[in-house]
């Protein structure tokens, strides 16, 4: 393979930067089950007339449904996958190693300002992509369907993460809408590709 | 002028202290250039692949390295709540000088911030596998009829865990076979064959096809960016290593893992007879079980 062409395949596969971990940080158990009785979670709405330019932007805005499916099951695939491509501490190592939070790998070695510098090159829109393709991913492995949704929708309970990170308060309030969404049943618009 | 490898070898294992001392684990690559002799201590991994990216292997801790990993965590968090109790007391020094503040001087004076109190379930601290990372460079390679590379590492058991190439600048690129992926063992003082490494859809976008193998399509297809080919008889094994003990690789399933490059999500493609999904559980097709998340 050409120099030139595995540059091609690398940016193909889109980028990724670790995010530095901050030393001593403290965090949450990533997926430590939390309790959240869903009649307190707000249905997000979901119905809405296509208009002009909405399907072409069904790569950034969609949501995730599975039939069969309660909410606390769909709440804790969806922290999962927004655990996962955040690069933090998801799995407990078979339970044998306590340790809930050890950041990125960069972060692990002391690689913050070679982050800073990854992300002065990379720039926010590629994690931003990078996100939205790994929920795509993650979803999709668990045997959730993809559904568009005009921006307008999708903003009311979604949320895009570049280079900065959103609260934890917000994002789990987020998270439990998205939930909400995923097991309110069939949409009436067309399932998209993963 | 020729250097026998092992002798760069055994010069950086003196180098490198037990492996819980979190320092790069070791591995040593070879050149097509280079003779080879087996160090009786070291383990050999002979992977093939008609494609020059790099390889992200992971070793698996080992009962005394997750032991001593708790001792040293522990330590972490005794002296982290050292330090936490006297950032406390300055906390509540200035707290209670805030609270003295009149109003005007309170709306100028950000309010000091209470620390949080590192606990056994919220401490941070790197991770066990953060020394245990070998990469098999793609472009590096041993022989070229073969496709095959070489590499020197320490003997344990081995995880694929994804195809990621690592900047100087600490970035990296590629992607995790967070989601699903084998893992193998590897005995000191012989060659163990991987076999092929595959990059089906890499592949078949440099070939112009439609992404296909053993009935698998993309996307929910089950078909993924890297799948395996164990080793068999009828591949090709440089001729330097031909005399040399070696073994093919026997693959079990793995869980998933943590993202610790904060690259793409992928798994590996389901491998007959080894490895399975149902839905996103990975699935140990030998044992016919699920497979716990390392």
């Amino acid at each position: 393979m050409t120099i030139r062409n595995r540059a091609a395949v690398l940016a193909a596969l889109a980028m990724a930067m670790p995010a530095a971990a901050e030393a001593q940080k403290v965090a949450d158990r990533s997926l430590a089950p939390i309790a959240v009785d869903p009649a307190t979670v707000p249905l997000p709405a979901l119905v809405f007339t296509e208009a002009a330019g909405d399907k072409e932007g069904y790569d950034k805005y969609f949501y995730f449904v599975r039939a069969d499916t309660d909410f606390a099951t769909a709440y804790q695939d969806i922290r999962e996958c927004d655990s996962l491509t955040r690069g933090i501490r998801t799995y407990m190592n078979g339970g044998t190693v306590p340790y809930p939070y050890a950041g990125t790998m960069a972060g692990a070695i002391g690689g913050a300002i070679g982050s800073a510098l990854a992300d002065a090159i990379f720039g926010s829109a590629q994690r931003r992509a990078m996100r939205r393709t790994n929920l795509r991913t993650c979803m999709g492995y668990k045997g959730y369907s993809r559904y568009g949704l005009s921006k307008d929708l999708w903003t009311k309970f979604n949320f895009e993460e570049g280079l900065g990170s959103v609260a934890d308060d917000e994002r789990q309030k987020f998270l439990q809408m998205q939930a909400k969404a995923a097991v309110a049943g069939k949409p009436q618009g067309e399932e998209l590709e993963f | 002028m020729r250097i026998p490898m092992i002798i760069t070898a055994a010069a950086v294992a003196l180098a490198v202290p037990a492996a819980a001392t979190a320092k790069p684990a070791f591995s040593q690559q070879f050149k097509s250039t280079t003779a080879v002799s087996i160090d009786p201590t070291k383990a050999y991994l002979l992977m093939r692949s008609p494609v020059s990216l790099d390889v992200k292997l992971l070793r698996v801790a080992r009962p005394d390295e997750v032991a001593a990993y708790q001792v040293e965590r522990a330590a972490a968090l005794v002296t982290a709540r050292a330090k936490y109790f006297k950032k406390l007391a300055s906390y509540n020094q200035e707290a209670k000088a805030w609270n003295n503040y009149d109003a005007a001087d309170r709306a100028r004076m950000p309010k000091p911030e209470r620390p949080i109190e590192p606990t056994e379930d919220n401490f941070g601290f790197k991770a066990i596998e953060s020394d245990k990372f070998v990469t098999v460079w793609g472009g590096r390679v041993f022989d070229k009829a073969a496709e095959a590379r070489l590499i020197a590492v320490d003997p344990g058991t081995y995880r694929i865990y994804g195809q990621i190439f690592e900047g100087t600048n600490g970035s990296s690129i590629g992607f995790c076979l967070c989601m699903g992926s084998v893992q193998f063992d590897v005995a000191p003082g012989r060659i163990t064959d991987m076999g092929s490494i595959r990059y089906p859809l890499n592949e078949a976008l440099k070939n112009k096809v439609e992404p296909s193998w053993n009935g698998l399509t993309k996307g929910n297809g089950g078909l993924t960016a890297m799948r395996i080919e164990p080793p068999a008889a009828a591949d090709p094994v440089p001729a330097s290593l031909a005399a040399l003990p070696r073994e093919a690789a026997v693959y079990r399933a793995a869980g998933k893992i943590d993202n610790f490059f904060g690259v793409i999500i992928q798994r590996l493609t389901a491998l007959p007879g080894v490895l399975s999904y149902r839905r996103d559980e990975v699935i140990d097709e030998r044992a016919g079980k699920a497979v716990a998340s390392d």
